[in-house]
């Protein structure tokens, strides 16, 4: 039981407390009458199986715990910012008073302690928030010790600190679960990987996020990484990989396909521009496609998302002049109703299916 | 067994994370420990070439202290009444010859669109030198100039507007003597051979300073119809360290009492630049009136 993952356990206790809730039903009907000593040894077992679920992942055992649950994950993020610009405007309200033998012992005994501080508390807390509120913490000491010890002795700014700020993000988040931490870690190898391929192709990379074809690399790679690199023991990971992939490439797809300015090509403007928005039209409904062939809801939703949003603005380019306005609006209404049978089609499709 | 593995391997990322924090902190040491093992070139800068930050929003909050360097290009245009004292602006436009050009390897320009090309190259600057005399005598030309106009035959200007600019001149001139920067960018290429070989070309006055430095460097157009003029320009947008920490203990003498806030305090620093181009505060002196 202890090797389940977090949404394995937590799907787990769903599901004993749907079949309680299932076999109240039957019984209350009268279609299932299970011998005494049968239907206690059943509660006995599942109590059981809630209790040690509870001690290895501290799943949510009520509608009104899952409540609280999402809660407190609101409440750490909040916290976990709150504490990072304090600790930042400390070292910034006191870091001239000391001397540059102190504030090098400073900046690398931060992470380090703060690291301690998180596995300790790990140990103690089942629930994880206040082991994930230190993490973080200890990310950000982290980032400063990188930023000020480079600030201190004016080094030259490179783009090789966000590959070391995503590599300690992502061990803190694959040794705590942070899934937060592995965000800042994916968006930190997006700024490396994009100034890095902005270098080789000759612009300085401080200017990389002006070309977004710099990220186009960096999201395939993390989109295809969950397929290499199993991620089912780490809650969540897999979605935030594919996620944010997805919303870096169709943004960048989206600004190219309204800017051609910003491309590499060497062709016309428009060119550029009605390239990417066959590009975008063709991966977003793909996305669509790959994620009812997978059952994955979340990728579903944003191949529709963007697929909406090159329609819209594609729309918005032919018909916004053309047209008068009640007309462009009643075009978008009529667009949108076709869209949703189009889906209400696709659901029945998929719910006779599943009925068979 | 499982779970071992899972311990195991949860141990292996710990360590692993402590590893990474000193190994990258012996890195950056170690090349902070090589750049100033040698001191390449010394500098010594005024309030004129640096710039104490001004101290608003969360700044305020900031105990350390930064030195920014104010640098500039050569001017080319001819000072004409129209430039007045205000021609001297904090100049990012240079212009290079077509061999240091090649080297930046510039696209054709496009007629439609605009584009602009940002390179990492290298930049020569000239502390104290010709480009500084030169600037002088441009104000001392543009004064004599002012000086020799006459209110009703030679111009339009009423003689309280001719008072005006004369005043103006003087204050241009003043300015350029005392408080301007002496610190110009006058060459750039991506090769630093380049700049090597036009460095030993260049006359040298007797306190002249040559530093050849990395900078961010843009080509001097963006768009072929509008921009056509400037094809052999580029723009010098940063050096790439152009900010420098103040340690504590090298600071001498007390920043004059509310300077902070409004930083035109006197001051005398020694900049050193190493090995890998990279400059640190050797020593601060603030200066109760004028450090000279």
């Amino acid at each position: 039981m202890t090797n389940l993952t977090k949404t394995q356990a937590q799907l787990r206790a769903d599901q004993v407390r749907a079949f309680r809730v299932e076999q109240a039903v039957l019984e209350e009907q009268g279609l299932l009458q299970l011998p005494d000593d049968t239907a206690r040894r059943i509660r006995e077992y599942h109590d059981n199986v809630l209790r040690d679920l509870q001690q290895a992942q501290d799943v949510d055992l009520s509608e009104s715990a899952r409540h609280l649950s999402v809660g407190m994950q609101i409440v750490s993020f909040l916290g976990a910012s709150a504490l990072a610009a304090s600790l930042f405007f400390l070292f910034f309200q006191y870091w001239g008073l000391f001397t540059t033998a102190a504030q090098v012992a400073i900046l690398i005994a931060a992470p380090l302690i703060s690291l301690g501080i998180a596995l300790w508390i790990r140990r103690l807390d089942a629930s994880g928030y206040y082991a994930k509120l230190a993490a973080l913490i200890s990310f950000v000491c982290w980032v400063m010790n990188i930023v000020l010890i480079g600030n201190i002795f004016n080094v030259t700014p490179s783009p090789n600190a966000f590959a070391a700020f995503a590599l300690y993000g992502f061990l803190l988040a694959y040794r705590l679960q942070v899934r937060l931490l592995l965000v800042a870690a994916i968006i930190c190898s997006f700024i490396f990987i994009g100034t890095r391929f902005g270098t080789w192709m000759g612009s300085y990379w401080i200017y990389a996020g002006e070309k977004p074809e710099h990220f186009f690399l960096p999201a395939i790679i993390f989109f295809t990484l969950p397929f290499w690199f199993k991620q089912d023991r780490f809650h969540g990971f897999t979605a935030i990989y594919q996620m944010l992939s997805v919303i870096t490439f169709f943004v960048a797809v989206l600004i190219l396909a309204n800017w051609g300015a910003g491309s590499y090509f060497y062709w016309p403007n428009s060119i550029i521009e009605g390239f990417y928005q066959i590009l975008g039209f063709v991966a977003s409904a793909l996305l669509v496609i790959y994620g009812l062939r997978k059952h994955n809801a979340r990728l579903m939703l944003a191949g529709n998302v963007f697929f909406a949003l090159f329609l819209y603005t594609k729309f918005f380019d032919w018909w916004w002049d053309l047209f008068p306005k009640y007309l462009f609006f009643l075009l978008i209404g009529l667009t949108a109703i076709l869209a949703l049978m189009i889906f209400n089609r696709l659901r029945k499709v998929q719910q006779t299916g599943g009925l068979s | 067994m499982n779970s071992l593995r899972n311990r195991v391997a949860s141990q292996k990322l710990v360590l692993f994370a402590v590893g990474f924090v000193l190994l990258v902190n012996a890195f950056v040491l170690a090349k902070v420990y090589i750049n100033r093992s040698s001191v390449e070139t010394k500098l010594q800068l005024t309030e004129r070439e640096l710039r104490l930050p001004y101290q608003y929003g969360l700044n305020k909050e900031d105990s350390s202290t930064r030195l920014n360097l104010f640098w500039t290009t050569p001017a080319t245009e001819p000072l004409t009444m129209e430039h007045g004292r205000w021609y001297w602006h904090q100049d990012r436009s240079l212009k290079i010859n077509e061999k240091h050009l090649a080297s930046f390897n510039i696209p054709a320009c496009k007629k439609t669109g605009n584009r602009r090309y940002k390179y990492n190259a290298w930049a020569l600057l000239e502390f104290n030198g010709q480009s500084y005399a030169d600037y002088v005598v441009r104000a001392e030309e543009y004064r004599r100039m002012i000086f020799a106009l006459q209110p009703e035959v030679n111009t339009e200007l009423g003689e309280k507007e001719l008072a005006e600019k004369r005043k103006d001149a003087d204050t241009t001139l003043k300015d350029a003597q005392v408080t301007k920067t002496r610190l110009f960018v006058v060459d750039a290429a991506t090769d630093k051979a380049l700049l090597v070989a036009a460095m030993q070309r260049r006359k040298a006055l007797e306190d002249t300073r040559w530093i050849i430095l990395p900078a961010e460097i843009e080509a001097g157009f963006y768009n072929c119809e509008k921009n056509e003029p400037h094809r052999n320009r580029v723009y010098i947008n940063r050096l790439a360290v152009d900010s420098l920490y103040v340690p504590r203990d090298v600071i001498k003498g007390n920043l004059p009492k509310g300077q902070k806030e409004q930083p035109n305090a006197k001051f005398n620093a020694e900049i050193f630049y190493g090995r890998l181009h990279e400059p640190w505060v050797h020593s601060l002196q603030f200066c109760e009136n004028d450090c000279s």
